[in-house]
């Protein structure tokens, strides 16, 4: 089944600059103003970004720092992955009875031929 | 393909840095394939109710297709039987199935599961003729609810402009 949060986690992934914000993320907490630095967007636009990776569980925010630095979470990250890894062990061994079976078709009609 | 396995990995013991674009390559799954048939055959395979079943089930698994409507916005309902004697329904219509053999397909279950989730998983399949063989490529996207609805709204307008186009030529044609 698909959760809650992994849907949570690919929503928050569909968007661009989420998905920047993430890889900047990776390299090290970051205040909001770090994080904005690269668009041109408003400060409250970007705010609204961080809030969907933080609803999504993707990133924290420090509560000591005055900054309250923003800290990428990786736990559903790696759900996701193990997700799309199951996919695509499922899509693997579909592909590979689809292989066997065009065989097998082309086969017979060789036979009958 | 990077995953997120390897990136979380590297992540906790190197802390290396992320790129944009692996994010991006991990929403998707692509998966290229070369078979040895002709294109008219991997095609039919793909798009007739009995030969699906031949294939799609996981190994053990017998499969029965309940539902076929293959048009854009039809329906498909597969059954597989597992060896346990359980039931394992998937659903999904047909998004969009374009001339040249491009076919979208959406899925609502995943298999092995009966409930339906709240996202919906984008399975779009390319066919290609390479000198008498077929290479398939698929691509398996998740979409969150909000996306599918927006995919949903383009694929309506989509459709309504194919069928201007073809009111055209009806009316060219009279």
């Amino acid at each position: 089944m698909i959760t809650a949060q992994l849907n949570a986690t690919f929503a928050a992934l569909a968007d661009p600059t989420r998905r920047a914000m993430l890889a900047h993320l990776a390299d090290g907490d970051a205040s909001v103003t770090a994080l904005a630095e690269p668009f041109e967007m408003s400060l409250p636009a970007i705010s609204k970004h961080i809030k969907v990776l933080e609803h999504a569980g993707l990133v924290t925010r420090g509560r000591n720092a005055q900054w309250r630095p923003c800290r990428i979470r990786m736990e559903p990250l790696q759900e996701a992955a193990d997700w799309m890894e199951r996919y695509k062990r499922i899509w693997m061994e579909r592909l590979d009875q689809l292989g066997d079976y065009l065989q097998e078709l082309q086969d017979t009609k060789a036979k009958n031929s | 393909m990077t995953n997120w396995a390897t990136i979380c990995r590297n992540y906790k013991t190197q802390r290396r840095k992320i790129a944009e674009s692996q994010i991006t390559n991990d929403r998707e799954l692509v998966i290229e394939r070369v078979f040895d048939a002709p294109l008219d055959l991997v095609y039919a395979a793909w798009t007739t109710p009995n030969q699906i079943a031949k294939w799609y089930g996981p190994e053990g698994f017998e499969t029965t297709v309940t539902e076929f409507d293959f048009r854009p916005g039809g329906a498909w309902r597969y059954v597989m039987h597992g060896p346990d004697g359980n039931e394992y329904p998937v659903v999904g219509t047909f998004k969009e199935i374009s001339s040249d053999r491009i076919v979208t397909i959406a899925e609502f279950t995943e298999p092995g599961q009966a409930e339906g989730p709240a996202g919906t998983i984008l399975t779009t399949v390319t066919f290609e003729d390479i000198g008498g063989k077929t290479k398939l490529t698929l691509t398996h996207l998740h979409q969150s609810v909000e996306n599918a609805r927006r995919f949903e709204e383009m694929g309506a307008m989509h459709g309504w402009a194919s069928s201007f186009s073809r009111l055209n030529e009806v009316l060219a044609a009279a």
